[in-house]
């Protein structure tokens, strides 16, 4: 490297820093930055307020029914819900991901829990349809299209308008200059993303850790990728406005035509019935045990929970047992379902991660919704929180259900508390 | 007249011998019809697993053991919700709208399971519909084929020599747009009118007449669409000096129109109007509840009211002498009330919605892809106003369904034997089971007026500019 190089650069960075065109594609995509972080910020949020509000709510209901149902217990456990929450992660704000569609906030009976598990919350679907407008889009979909419209005519421009000439004919060598032009473009564009991110940082709090360090290095990888793409292009001595097409062509599918592709196949070759059979199962193998012998109904419960067998079930009447017995027969008859709806949706996750490999735009979104823990991944993860928890507070009513219909007020101090999802 | 006729002769030939465009032709061609076979594959599909469980709740319902009616209205119903016919062809809300619902007493359940949430990031992207590529890759390629059409005569020196043999600027223009427009209509109208016919070859049974003119003002509103294009494009052209400067100009506004107002819209939108969460609606809701009174307390006095205002009606003192069941009575009393507050709160939270959505119809004054995108989900069915309209006559069915069991509770079950007592199960087969009363083409446009005015504003806008702009070109 040269002085000399360095004059040129200098003289390239002036020239590309006094174009007005350049200074309006960055202050846009600047300003855009920001609101992409308060518009993050906003929707967790909303989201970290309500769950804010489950605590109080929770223990308003437990008191008021406690005292309520007082010497009814099946009153209570028919009525009472218990609250959980999917807490956001810090990077949740930088990449929203699917936590605007899926529920954060489940509450449930005791009453059988496939029935429960997929209420959803209440969005406006067209917000859905339109997705946020966060900095991990502003990283994916919006970043490349600068990179296109700075650099697209940066030869070809030059060549129509006869510089090129001159230029080549200086003692220079030319890749040498075309890297130099790329260059300043890329350091341009690289320090636009330092600043965002540093701004995200500061404003959503983010840690700086590794996590930190691999989205920095993937969004410098994939600018990368990107500036080899133009660059390779423009090497093909097209005119400008050929580049400028064929480049928002290729944009146009790496960003929304392969992975919109991509979704179609997934959901119909990974087609999921299950969710629907489940929940008729469910709901059916609730309902006929009514009507069946209540020795025949309570075998499977029995078999779960040998220790609750010699409670008597009276056979002409209703009893504590025997109903909420029947809650889990009925989520034990769709267990089948529901494993394999699970199994299903972790092999979408899977075949996703498998395309993402060979499509730049997926793999960033993949890994930061896996970071930012927003993905199907940790709802599903949720999911089964939620249903352990479910388990564990049947679990702790059980006894008393069986021998009697009231729970005594020191037994409380063993009442099971949700602790949020597990990790592996 | 027939120097109009020649430009378009004219545009037609540079078109088709440009390499480019019948590549991408071509490669527009290969999507749509792709598009076109995953969107109608998907939704058959979709549509047999729902009508499959659909049965199999009817059947069960109808084959279930005598009962208790208040049993059978904890039973319930589940519903599920069939895609509309023209949702092969545009998606809209589809994915991230609920497919099932169950329909119990006491309680209005979400419409859940939508193919969102059962979805990892990537339909975040989009969905590949024939849709989407009409609305969003079509224009590109009416810019591409039209960016040059008149800022290339200028910087080449022909506009001049045109102008000089005296064809008028407004002539001109004319053509040029009509050259542009007529060939794109008649590759991709031609299409969808192709894609259309076979589809409902296939599926006779799906081609109402309700269908039929929905499908017949989609075709015309994406004629409309492309000829606003194609207008723009030749606009653009006509004020700029050079190609290339059009060309980057239309790909700006594409951007903006197509990408970013759509999505910031919303964002804004959700960002002024802002919704509650679920779990505010239903402490709203109880809180309300709780003002009414509760049935269940014994000292309540909204019910105790209500108790002796019956005895009083009947003119008799304790409950056990009235005619019927007190117990079905008040149940259907209470259903009554929740009833109420729920409508008077998902009411509220959907004109919060609505309102949120209005900033997407407003800007389909400057965006035409807003206002095509709008009215093409309603045309098509796939709209919110659609999907609300199934949650409306969803809970209409539950109210009346769990008011029948009540009255039959009341009338027929024995006040000693209240909650063993069964009735024979054809007496629950008398009510019909739900299904979803269908929109007609003028429903749907009902929902969507300020995006017609928008409609109506854009016609107006080219007619005026055809009238009176653009006397001249400045070369």
């Amino acid at each position: 490297m040269s002085k000399q190089f360095f004059r040129v650069f200098s003289i390239e960075h002036k020239n590309f820093a006094r174009n007005p065109i350049t200074w309006l594609g960055f202050a846009v995509i600047f300003l855009i930055g920001i609101y992409a972080i308060f518009h993050g910020k906003n929707t967790i949020n909303q989201q970290e307020k309500t769950i804010d509000t489950i605590a109080s709510i929770q223990e308003k209901e437990l008191a008021k029914n406690k005292e309520f149902f007082s010497d009814d217990l099946s009153h209570f456990t028919y009525y009472q819900f218990y609250y959980t929450q999917n807490e956001p992660s810090n990077w949740a704000a930088f990449s929203i991901g699917q936590r605007d569609i899926n529920n954060y906030s489940l509450k449930v009976r005791m009453l059988a829990v496939e029935g429960q598990l997929y209420d959803t919350e209440l969005t406006n679907p067209m917000t859905l349809l339109s997705g946020n407008l966060d900095l991990s889009f502003l990283f994916i979909v919006l970043i490349p299209l600068l990179i296109i419209s700075l650099c697209f005519n940066l030869i070809s421009s030059e060549r129509e308008s006869r510089v090129w000439a001159v230029v080549a004919s200086q003692p220079y060598s030319l890749s040498k200059i075309i890297i130099l032009k790329f260059s300043v473009r890329f350091f341009a564009i690289l320090g636009l993303s330092v600043v965002l991110l540093l701004a995200a940082l500061w404003l959503l709090e983010l840690p700086f850790d590794g996590d930190f360090a691999l989205v920095f290095a993937m969004i410098l990888g994939y600018e990368l990728f990107w500036f080899i793409l133009v660059y390779i292009l423009t090497r093909f001595k097209q005119n400008s406005n050929f580049n400028a097409v064929a480049l928002l062509g290729i944009w146009l599918f790496l960003v929304i035509l392969v992975p919109a592709l991509g979704n179609v196949l997934i959901n119909r070759y990974i087609s999921i019935p299950e969710a629907f059979s489940t929940t008729v199962t469910q709901r059916e193998a609730y309902h006929e045990k009514w009507d069946m012998p209540k020795a025949v109904v309570m075998e499977p419960f029995y078999e779960a929970y040998p220790q609750y067998r010699s409670y008597p079930i009276p056979e002409d009447t209703y009893s504590n047992g025997w109903y909420f017995a029947m809650q889990y027969i009925a989520d034990k008859t769709a267990q089948k379902d529901a494993e394999a709806l699970f199994e299903k949706l972790k092999r979408r996750q899977e075949v996703s991660a498998y395309l993402s490999y060979f499509v730049p735009s997926l793999l960033l979104q993949n890994k930061f919704n896996r970071i930012a823990e927003t993905d199907l991944e940790d709802h599903l993860k949720y999911l089964e929180s939620v249903k352990k928890y479910h388990k564990d507070i049947s679990e702790f009513f059980y006894p008393y259900l069986f021998k009697g219909n009231s729970i005594d007020e020191k037994a409380w101090e063993d009442f099971p508390e949700f602790d949020g999802k597990q990790l592996d | 007249m027939s120097t109009i006729k020649n430009i378009i002769a004219v545009e037609w030939k540079n078109i088709i011998r440009t390499k480019t465009a019948v590549v991408l032709i071509g490669v527009f061609a290969v999507l749509l019809l792709f598009s076109a076979f995953i969107g109608i594959e998907n939704k058959t599909e979709q549509n047999n697993i729902r009508h499959k469980y659909q049965e199999e709740v009817h059947d069960d319902y109808m084959d279930q053991p005598d009962r208790n009616p208040h049993r059978v209205s904890h039973y319930g119903y589940l519903v599920f919700r069939e895609r509309p016919a023209l949702s092969f062809f545009e998606f809209g809300i589809e994915s991230f709208a609920g497919n099932s619902i169950f329909l119990e007493a006491h309680r209005q359940n979400t419409v859940n399971l939508s193919e969102a949430g059962f979805s990892n990031g990537m339909l975040r992207f989009g969905e590949l519909s024939m849709a989407l590529i009409l609305q969003l890759l079509v224009p590109l390629f009416i810019f591409f084929i039209g960016y040059g059409t008149l800022a290339d005569l200028k910087s080449n020196g022909v506009l001049k020599i045109m102008l000089a043999q005296g064809v008028s600027v407004k002539k001109l223009i004319w053509g040029k747009t009509l050259g542009i427009f007529s060939f794109t209509s008649a590759v991709f109208i031609g299409m969808i009118l192709l894609v259309f016919t076979i589809a409902f070859a296939f599926y006779p049974e799906e081609l109402t007449t309700a269908i039929l003119m929905r499908s017949i003002f989609a075709m015309g509103l994406y004629t409309l669409y492309f000829f606003i294009c194609s207008w723009i494009t030749v606009f653009i052209s006509a004020k700029s000096s050079q190609g290339g400067t059009a060309l980057i100009l239309l790909i700006v506004l594409w951007m903006l129109s197509g990408i970013i107002l759509p999505k910031m819209s919303q964002n804004v939108g959700q960002g002024i109007f802002p919704s509650i969460s679920k779990l505010e609606f239903e402490t709203n809701i109880a809180e309300d509840l709780e003002k009414v009174g509760d049935s269940h307390d014994p000292d309540d006095v909204y019910y105790n009211t209500f108790r002796s205002e019956t005895l009083a009606e009947y003119g008799v003192d304790a409950v056990e002498d009235l005619p019927f069941n007190y117990a079905g009575y008040i149940m259907a009393e209470g259903e009554r009330i929740t009833t109420d507050l729920y409508r008077k709160h998902f009411d509220h939270l959907i004109g919060t919605y609505n309102k949120q959505n209005s900033i997407a119809e407003y800007l389909a004054f400057i965006d035409p892809y807003l206002m095509l995108r709008n009215l093409s989900m309603a045309v098509t069915g796939t709209d919110m106003a659609h999907y609300i309209d199934f949650q409306r006559q969803a809970e209409h069915y539950r109210y009346a369904q769990t008011q029948f069991l009540n009255k039959l509770h009341k009338n027929e079950i024995e006040a000693e034997r209240s909650g063993s007592q069964r009735l024979e199960n054809s007496r629950y087969k008398q009510k019909e089971t739900f299904e979803y009363k269908k929109r007609g083409l003028l429903w749907a446009l009902s929902n969507q007026w300020i995006t017609l005015c928008a409609l109506f504003f854009w016609c107006g806008l080219i007619a005026i500019s055809f009238s009176f702009g653009l006397k001249k070109i400045k070369l």
